[in-house]
């Protein structure tokens, strides 16, 4: 009977320890909040076009249109208009707008007077198979930066899409492109404000 | 006591008393203010009785009223009356935009609030500053669809269409010298100095501009386009503007029978739309949208069926934007001047980007509180300054539009068309709007649509929207819906 007791104990033990490491490892801490970082600070703020990491040669293009689109429409911020931060970055000379020195953020903003300016990596942007299953993909991280120091204040990625339980069992596309791009965006957006 | 008696039995006192009291209600009296009252309105013609072209000039009569009077002119057509002008001005001149019949009100209010008004006052007819006896040049059409059209006969179908109608067109050898003497090669618009010319030179009224949009002869055959009739002068602005989109396959009824094969016939039967669609923009029976001051809401004035492209009807939730930003600060019931620039093109077909903006002119051009300015001059301008956007038109581009001394646009629309198709399969529209306030220098609104020809569609093809041009007319007009709402 002890015995019992000491080998059911044990077995809880390994089943507690596998428990807490896996939801520990469902929610990995990818996202960065400077909390010392005042927020409402920011006024208006620049969107720097995106490095674009798929085969999609103007998906990143499309993306950012969404992304400031519906940054303006949070109302959080005044996100400058596209053809504004194309003439800062000529006028800034940056070489690499989708990656800029700390130096050069601090110009660009010095010309376009906002107070951060972001800037994001478009990882996937396409569709993905499976078997006979397949459904777009968009993963998409940003980084916003203030102006002051040019210092990373947040950071997030998401990933939306892909092939879904439903997908494998009764086969379809997915949701359209623009759906799942306005998921990530929508997602991204929630972890800016929480 | 002993000295009121004293003094009331002295009658030289009692007189002053009875003196002193008549004059400090005297005084009173000089005190109150007399009511205010409107004696009349004044109008008169000022230029011919045409719209844009004459206007009204209302002056107010008005006595009494406490301080400064705050004057207020509206202007009702088929019952729905509008604020024109506000301000302490008793004297304005107005021009209706759209022929029609039009009544007028003063109303005046005084630092109290009182509020008098002048009744409405009889009709005024504005008629269309062109009619059936003006001279129309039809430029060649400007061909926007991106594949090969046969332009000449396009071109002829229209000018048979209009010539059947009973409108006065130049003829083509005299336009076609006109043309070759001033080096007119852009015909998808007209800038101020060819609207000047034809108008000085050639004795022109109205100018017709027809834009292909789509043209495809078979399997099944598909036309697409766009017309407007500018004024010629100086300044030519927009009087009227509708497109048609046809394809073979619109009404296939029973069996397919009611499919059509031959794109002449459809060209044809476009033509005739338009035209038609004209003829009924002279009769003052074109739709138009004027706000409702009462209820500070857009209302149709006339009905949209018989437009050639029925206004935008059938608009669906899949038409509309998938999401909007207005800013608080934008007033629609204001009164602005638009530039649209042509959208620039992502990833679509060529010339989508300055067919999406085509749609948005014919849109807004709807509206009567909305001065649209002709796409050729705003061509013109971003010829002249060297504008080349390659990301859409930053502020500095934004701030020559809106220069009273170049267009004086108070509002730049433009954006970017990331899918525009419609030829082959089924239609499938992607495009962003932005609008700047030209003096405020700043975004007011921003929009994303997209939606395929099927989409909601479940039984039979019931509800679909075969060409791209029939989705990109829903489309625009839900965006111009939600940004005049």
């Amino acid at each position: 009977m002890k015995r019992t007791i000491k080998f059911l104990g044990y077995w809880t033990s390994c089943l507690l320890i596998l428990v807490l490491t896996g939801c520990a490892m469902s929610t990995p801490q990818n996202d960065y909040t400077n909390t010392t970082m005042d927020f409402s600070a920011i006024k208006s703020v620049a969107v720097l076009p995106f490095q674009n990491l798929t085969s999609d040669d103007q998906a990143a293009e499309r993306v950012r249109d969404s992304f400031m689109g519906m940054l303006l429409a949070s109302e959080a911020f005044y996100v400058l208009p596209s053809g504004e931060v194309n003439r800062g970055i000529s006028r800034a000379g940056l070489r690499t707008p989708s990656t800029p020195m700390v130096d050069e953020i601090k110009s660009i903003s010095k010309i376009l007077e906002v107070q951060a300016v972001i800037t994001g990596t478009l990882r996937e942007y396409g569709t993905v198979r499976s078997g006979s299953a397949e459904a777009n993909l968009v993963s998409l991280s940003l980084q916003m930066m203030e102006t002051e120091t040019g210092t990373v204040i947040w950071s997030a990625s998401s990933t939306r899409g892909g092939i879904s339980v439903g997908d494998r069992l009764l086969g379809g596309g997915g949701q359209p492109m623009n759906k799942v791009t306005e998921q990530v965006v929508n997602d991204l957006l929630d972890k800016l404000f929480k | 006591m002993i000295f009121l008696i004293n003094f009331s039995n002295n009658r030289i006192c009692l007189l002053l008393l009875a003196l002193l009291l008549l004059t400090g209600c005297a005084q009173l009296e000089q005190e109150k203010t007399e009511p205010l009252t409107m004696k009349g309105m004044d109008v008169a013609w000022q230029g011919p009785p045409k719209a844009r072209l004459g206007a009204l000039r209302c002056s107010f009569k008005t006595s009494g009223g406490s301080g400064q009077l705050t004057f207020t002119l509206q202007s009702s057509k088929a019952g729905i009356a509008t604020i024109e002008h506000r301000g302490e001005e008793s004297s304005w001149e107005w021009s209706a935009k759209e022929p029609g019949l039009y009544r007028l009100k003063a109303t005046a209010t005084d630092e109290t609030g009182a509020v008098v008004d002048s009744g409405w006052s009889d009709e005024y007819r504005f008629e269309p500053p062109v009619g059936s006896s003006s001279l129309y040049a039809v430029l060649p059409v400007d061909n926007i669809s991106a594949a090969k059209a046969p332009l000449k006969e396009i071109h002829q179908a229209l000018l048979d269409a209009l010539t059947a109608k009973g409108f006065q067109v130049l003829d083509q050898e005299t336009l076609e010298a006109f043309m070759e003497k001033n080096r007119v090669r852009y015909t998808g618009g007209v800038s101020a100095d060819i609207g000047k010319k034809l108008h000085d030179d050639a004795g022109v009224d109205g100018i017709f501009i027809t834009s292909l949009e789509t043209w495809q002869d078979s399997g099944p055959p598909k036309v697409s386009l766009i017309t407007r009739v500018d004024l010629a002068g100086e300044w030519p602005e927009i009087l009227w503007i509708d497109s048609v989109g046809l394809t073979g396959d619109d009404r296939p009824g029973l069996l397919g029978l009611g499919k059509i094969k031959n794109a002449d016939e459809l060209l044809g039967k476009g033509v005739d739309s338009l035209a038609g669609s004209f003829h009924l923009y002279l009769q003052g029976g074109y739709p138009t949208c004027r706000l409702a001051g009462d209820r500070q809401e857009m209302s149709m004035v006339n009905s949209g069926n018989k437009t050639a492209d029925f206004f935008g009807a059938g608009i669906k939730r899949q038409h509309r934007p998938h999401f909007t930003y207005r800013s608080p600060d934008f007033d629609p019931a204001g009164r602005y001047t638009v530039a649209v620039v042509p959208f620039l093109n992502v990833e679509a077909r060529k010339y989508a980007g300055e067919v999406v903006a085509l749609h948005f002119v014919k849109q807004l051009s709807r509206y009567e509180n909305l001065r649209v300015v002709e796409p050729g001059l705003v061509r013109e301008t971003l010829l002249q300054y060297r504008m080349i956007m390659e990301a859409g038109p930053s502020l500095a581009s934004s701030d020559i539009l809106a220069d009273k001394n170049i267009l004086g646009a108070d509002l730049v629309l433009s954006g970017k068309v990331f899918d525009y198709q419609g030829v082959q399969g089924m239609s499938k529209v992607d495009f962003s709007v932005q609008a700047f306030d030209g003096p405020k220098r700043e975004v007011i609104w921003t929009s994303r649509s997209y939606a395929a020809g099927n989409d909601g569609v479940y039984f039979f093809d019931a509800g679909s929207v075969p060409s791209a041009h029939g989705l990109t007319t829903r489309m625009s007009k839900a965006v111009v819906d939600m940004l005049e709402e």
